[in-house]
């Protein structure tokens, strides 16, 4: 065991190169743009125009159907896994059924055309855009899922969240549901074959005289449809390479291309026998899932675990050798590159540098509480390593009994790649799930979702992205006695504002009354937008993917999941913290200022020169006051314990539309999985007491505000290790930048582990790190073209920094890079 | 439970190369000796500093409002009048002025010393008495060592060995490991770059050795200064007659000149990083003796 372990470790040397193979096919993602394909939306619209009258599961199964039977299928040269999301790599399919508005917009320039944004930029042709504006958009305005949510949103609900935008939630209103791990394990045991028995056994053994199985009727003939259609699908690239085969005159690659037809017409249909079966049977399941739900994030799971038997099977038995194992998962890996979703312009700023979250889990522990570190933990750090690509987002479980080897191994690839892989603590994540309802055997195999949410294998039907409370703009409106400046609204009043409040409590209650309120409305639109999703775009082929849909004969969104939890991504805690922490010291405690004098310096930005101190030496006096997270000072520390705290105890009090259905669950849970959108939701808050300007990106996730933590790596991760983290079960989200020439030598690395197990054995969440110098990223945003791959973390996950719009680059500049 | 004072110019977490894994170094402030090369200056004196950071100035002049003798922006503690008080440095928004040099009780550094504990543990660090010259305060830096020893930590000492011996012996019974200075082999050598000959520094060293601790030589390797071939070969020659077993070469580098300009003192020494040449040659000799040397 031992022996074959050091062996895999070998592919983390540097010594070792990607086979040419793996070469050419990694150089198609750096020579292709991504572009706007309209393979998906062409068939899905046509089938929609054939079953008008019908059940809108039905009309979107059978539409799902017309797709795998005509989208363009493609084999790269070389590759030894079939199956695309598009007509050509990184294409972006349209769904058009969930919002065209703008789209239409957009392909109009408004604000900016698709293929000339500031930021993830698509290629679409003139010919795709009449076809869109002509043929498309017509049919389906007025008849999508944001339609549908903006005539069910309570009136108070759309000013709290679309004018004062003290939550916003616009992505999940324009864009599907996504955030899950399909059942990939039982498609790999059991086969489409087994799923569609089930299926096929519900509907024979139903009664139809009882009006509540009738209902059932409906999801699982749909369940039907698209079980039919996926096997269809993977047929079609059986027959496409086997046309291939015999066209191809190399006879290693002609023997490939064979052997890949005959796995296409086996699996997914029947169960996987090998190795090499199992991972492409993955991708039957995640691409049909993606195509059918316009989701993000639908991620993969314990890989190292589940594909672990096939691969021990395929390796004794001298079918399978390192070489081939390490290729094939290359392949997976590759193929995930090739994915791009378009968003609308808006959400591209929270969501910058074309991510799909697919995430993959790699270590942690076995539901018996052993190391589950395996070759293949091994293999996938070495995959990351080696293609230095941004997905899939890869993540490492730690336990106590991880080894450090593992660790050394897996912060080496961060170190030569510069953000991958992620650190996530078993010691917290696991009780945080068994205080929502967890079982302990679904705890124990949690994997990662997106960017940091936990979730268990095939039982948990999303819904962990429901836009963000932003927790800044809360403080700003409790300083303000309740008024948005921005807008000049009033939506939760207060008596009085800063200048009258006596003490602390009072500004502290002022804010609670903000955070009361908006949340309010935070659950109020996720649950419109569950109800709209439910109605408008029901996903049979994902329920079926998903416990226990089938057996319950229930849709995910009418409560057929095991569990079903809806997850707030928490943005700008730390702003308000800090900002709540500041004027306690400067101006309660220490009376270095009045709050009439803060209260003017925020209203002016700070730019007031004719005071006494200025608007600046104001500024300078809130920035630099000992009150920020981050330095392992209890009172700030404290006070963003407290709002994490609050927030879980009212957040979770929340039902979501599935409670009582059937899911264990059913509530709200809260998260700090904001990724990107602190630049966006920054805009929209004024100046705030931290010493913040207006309109500048606030914090992201529970990460400390840029050049306020002074203290070392070490106060930070003891500031972190303070907060309640087990009560944030959809997620923490903590970032980190690391000097390159603090870890260029192997004391350097040993330092890292042991930051991290310090912080874990402490009871930090989840830890993330940027290993690029400031110095090289201002040099980046100056010469985009030499550092095409340069990989930084952006959020919860990690993308091409030439590819973020400026101030998302600038954001990532100025966080405190810490010298280990 | 200990109020004994003792001062103090600063107290740094994660520090890496100050002994083994991550450690808390506690800087104590005034040293016995004047090393041209020195890139803490704030460390020498034993009354308080205040450093000067002239980029984030804003030019309020607030601090002069304030100084009970209208001192300058830009004077704060280099003023003969200044008698650090603190009240600029309390005064100034942008924090532009620190004070360097306070009074804290043992009890106080060891609370900030606790809060590092889990990450001692997780990397083999713990806690490093630096300056300064820890053996200045002796009576301190021996109920520090104390303390944080009983409180399970392993504890460093960096030190100029410049100090009667029976300080240097209290001490050195309470800590794990001494990260001990020898700067040139030659008395007079020694007096020109630090102010004092070496005599005292070799007798304890010699010393030290015998009395069984255990001895790290920190060489500070600076060209034009000590790395001329006889200095060299005199300094492997006295460390294998001591007794030595590892030597730590510690190349020259400047990173403390802003520190000068921040205390807006001159910083005249005139050294250059030594070549691979003169290292590979300290090397050498050094193995000669049995010593391994590496360098930091």
């Amino acid at each position: 065991m031992e022996r074959r372990m050091k062996e895999y470790i070998k592919y983390l040397d540097d010594s070792v190169e990607l086979t040419p193979r793996i070469k050419k096919l990694r150089d198609i993602f750096f020579s292709t743009s991504p572009s706007v394909c309209t393979d998906r939306v062409k068939y899905f619209t046509e089938s929609f125009r054939e079953t008008e009258g019908e059940p809108t599961i039905l009309r979107r199964a059978k539409a799902l159907d017309n797709v795998l039977s005509h989208m363009t299928l493609y084999v790269k040269e070389g590759d030894l896994l079939a199956g695309n999301l598009a007509s050509i790599p990184r294409g972006a399919p349209i769904f058009p059924e969930f919002s065209v508005d703008w789209i239409e917009k957009e392909l109009n320039g408004d604000p900016y055309f698709i293929d000339e944004r500031p930021g993830d930029a698509y290629d679409v042709t003139e010919e795709t855009k009449r076809y869109l504006i002509d043929e498309i958009i017509p049919y389906w305005r007025g008849h999508t899922h944001e339609d549908m949510v903006r005539s069910l949103l309570p009136e108070e609900t759309r000013l709290a969240c679309q004018e004062v935008k003290g939550t916003e939630e616009n992505w999940v209103m324009t864009s599907g549901d996504g955030h899950t791990i399909p059942n990939y394990i039982r498609v790999i045991r059991e086969g489409i074959k087994g799923v569609l028995e089930q299926t096929q056994n519900r509907l024979d053994g139903i009664d139809i005289t009882d009006p509540a199985q009738l209902e059932q009727v409906t999801f699982l003939k749909s369940v039907v449809i698209t079980l039919k259609a996926v096997v269809t699908f993977a047929n079609r690239y059986a027959d496409k390479l086997e046309d291939m085969a015999s066209a191809e005159h190399d006879t290693a690659r002609k023997a490939e291309l064979t052997e890949m037809a005959r796995i296409c017409r086996r699996i997914p249909e029947h169960p996987a026998e090998t190795f090499y079966e199992a991972v492409q049977s993955i991708l039957f399941v995640n691409i049909p899932v993606q195509l059918e739900s316009n989701g993000h994030s639908i991620s993969f799971g314990r890989v190292d675990q589940y594909l672990y038997p096939f691969f021990v099977r395929d390796i004794d038995s001298g079918a399978l050798d390192a070489g081939r194992a390490f290729e094939i998962m290359n392949c997976l890996w590759l193929k995930v590159t090739e994915f791009s979703k378009l968003r609308d312009w808006d959400n591209t700023v929270a969501f910058v540098g074309n991510p799909l979250f697919q995430n993959l889990t790699i270590g942690g522990q076995t539901l018996n509480g052993q190391d589950a570190v395996n070759e293949l933990s091994y293999l996938s750090l070495a995959c990351t390593k080696k293609l230095s690509m941004t997905q899939p987002s890869l993540t490492v479980r730690w336990y106590a009994g991880t080894s450090d080897r593992f660790m050394k191994e897996a912060v080496k690839v961060i170190r030569k790649i510069g953000s991958l892989p992620a650190f996530f603590n078993d010691e917290v994540i696991i009780p945080s799930m068994l205080n929502i309802g967890y079982s302990y055997e679904d705890a124990i195999n949690y994997a990662m979702v997106g960017c940091v949410e936990p979730a268990p294998h095939g039982q948990i039907g999303g819904r962990y992205g429901a836009g963000f409370p932003n927790f800044a703009k809360w403080a700003e409106l409790a300083v303000n006695g309740g008024k948005d400046p921005r807008t000049g609204l009033t939506l939760a009043p207060l008596d009085g504002d800063i200048t009258t409040f006596k003490d602390f409590d009072e500004l502290m209650n002022a804010f609670t009354t903000q955070l009361d309120f908006f949340l309010k409305h935070h659950v109020v639109a996720g649950n419109v937008v569950d109800m709209s999703w439910g109605v408008c775009t029901p996903n049979p082929f994902l329920s079926a993917m998903i416990d226990d849909c089938i057996s319950r004969g229930k849709e995910i969104k009418q409560g057929g999941a095991k569990y079903d939890f809806t997850g707030g991504q928490s943005v700008g805690i730390i702003s308000a913290a800090n900002s709540l922490a500041t004027i306690k010291k400067v101006v309660f405690d220490d009376k270095r200022i009045t709050a009439e004098q803060l209260k003017h310096a925020l209203d002016t930005d700070f730019e007031d020169r004719d005071t006494d101190p200025s608007g600046e030496e104001i500024r300078q006096i809130l920035l630099k006051s000992d009150s920020k997270f981050g330095n392992d000072n209890d009172e700030p520390d404290g006070i963003a314990a407290y709002i994490m705290k609050y927030l879980s105890d009212h957040e979770m009090r929340y039902k979501n539309t599935r409670y009582g259905k059937g899911p264990i669950g059913g509530t709200f849970i809260p998260s700090t999985a904001t990724v990107a959108s602190h630049v966006l939701t920054g805009q929209i808050v004024g100046a705030t007491a931290d010493g913040r300007k207006a309109g500048t990106p606030i914090t992201e996730g529970t990460s400390a505000f840029h050049d306020t933590e002074t203290k070392g790596p070490t106060a930070l991760m003891n500031s972190y290790a303070k907060l309640p983290n087990v009560l944030m079960p959809g997620g923490q989200l903590f970032n980190v930048k690391i000097a390159p020439s603090a870890v260029d030598s192997e004391q350097g690395i040993d330092n890292w582990v042991a930051l991290i197990k310090g912080a874990f054995e402490k009871r930090a969440m989840q830890l993330q790190f940027n290993i690029v110098s400031s110095r090289t990223l201002v040099e980046a945003k100056r010469k985009p073209k030499d550092y095409t791959d340069l990989i930084v973390r952006v959020a919860g996950y990690s993308g091409y920094f030439v590819d973020l719009c400026p101030d998302v680059q600038d954001d990532i500049i100025a966080r405190t890079e810490h010298a280990l | 439970m200990s109020r004994l004072v003792g001062r103090v110019f600063d107290i740094q977490r994660y520090s890496t190369h100050d002994g083994p894994g991550i450690r808390t170094v506690v800087f104590f402030k005034g040293c016995p000796l004047r090393c041209k090369w020195c890139s803490n200056p704030e460390s020498q004196r034993c009354e308080p500093d205040i450093f000067f950071r002239e980029q984030t100035c804003l030019g309020c002049g607030r601090c002069v409002k304030v100084c009970p003798f209208h001192i300058p922006v830009g004077g704060q503690g280099a003023d003969a009048k200044c008698t650090y008080c603190g009240n600029c440095v309390r005064e100034c928004p942008a924090k532009a002025l620190e004070l360097k040099g306070v009074t804290l009780t043992v009890d106080e550094v060891i609370d900030e010393v606790e809060r590092d504990a889990a990450f001692y543990s997780a990397s083999g660090g713990g806690v490093t008495l630096s300056g300064g010259e820890p053996l200045m305060q002796p009576e301190f830096a021996e109920a520090l060592a104390r303390e944080a020893r009983d409180m399970g930590y392993r504890l460093a000492i960096e030190t100029t060995g410049y100090a009667a011996w029976d300080d240097v012996k209290r001490v050195f019974d309470h800590v794990d490991l001494v990260l001990y200075d020898v700067k040139h082999a030659s008395p007079a050598m020694h007096e020109e770059g630090t102010g004092v000959t070496n005599d005292l520094i070799i007798d304890n060293l010699r010393k030290s050795v015998e009395e069984g601790y255990n001895i790290v030589v920190r060489a500070p390797f600076i060209g034009g200064f000590n790395t001329a071939s006889e200095n060299i070969e005199h300094t492997a020659e006295l460390l294998g007659d001591v007794g030595i077993g590892r030597v730590d070469i510690l190349p020259y580098h400047t990173y403390g000149d802003n520190k000068y300009k921040m205390l807006r003192r001159e910083y005249a020494f005139n050294g250059r990083k030594p070549t691979e040449e003169e290292i590979g040659e300290f090397r050498e000799l050094c193995a000669e003796k049995n010593i391994k040397a590496r360098v930091e």
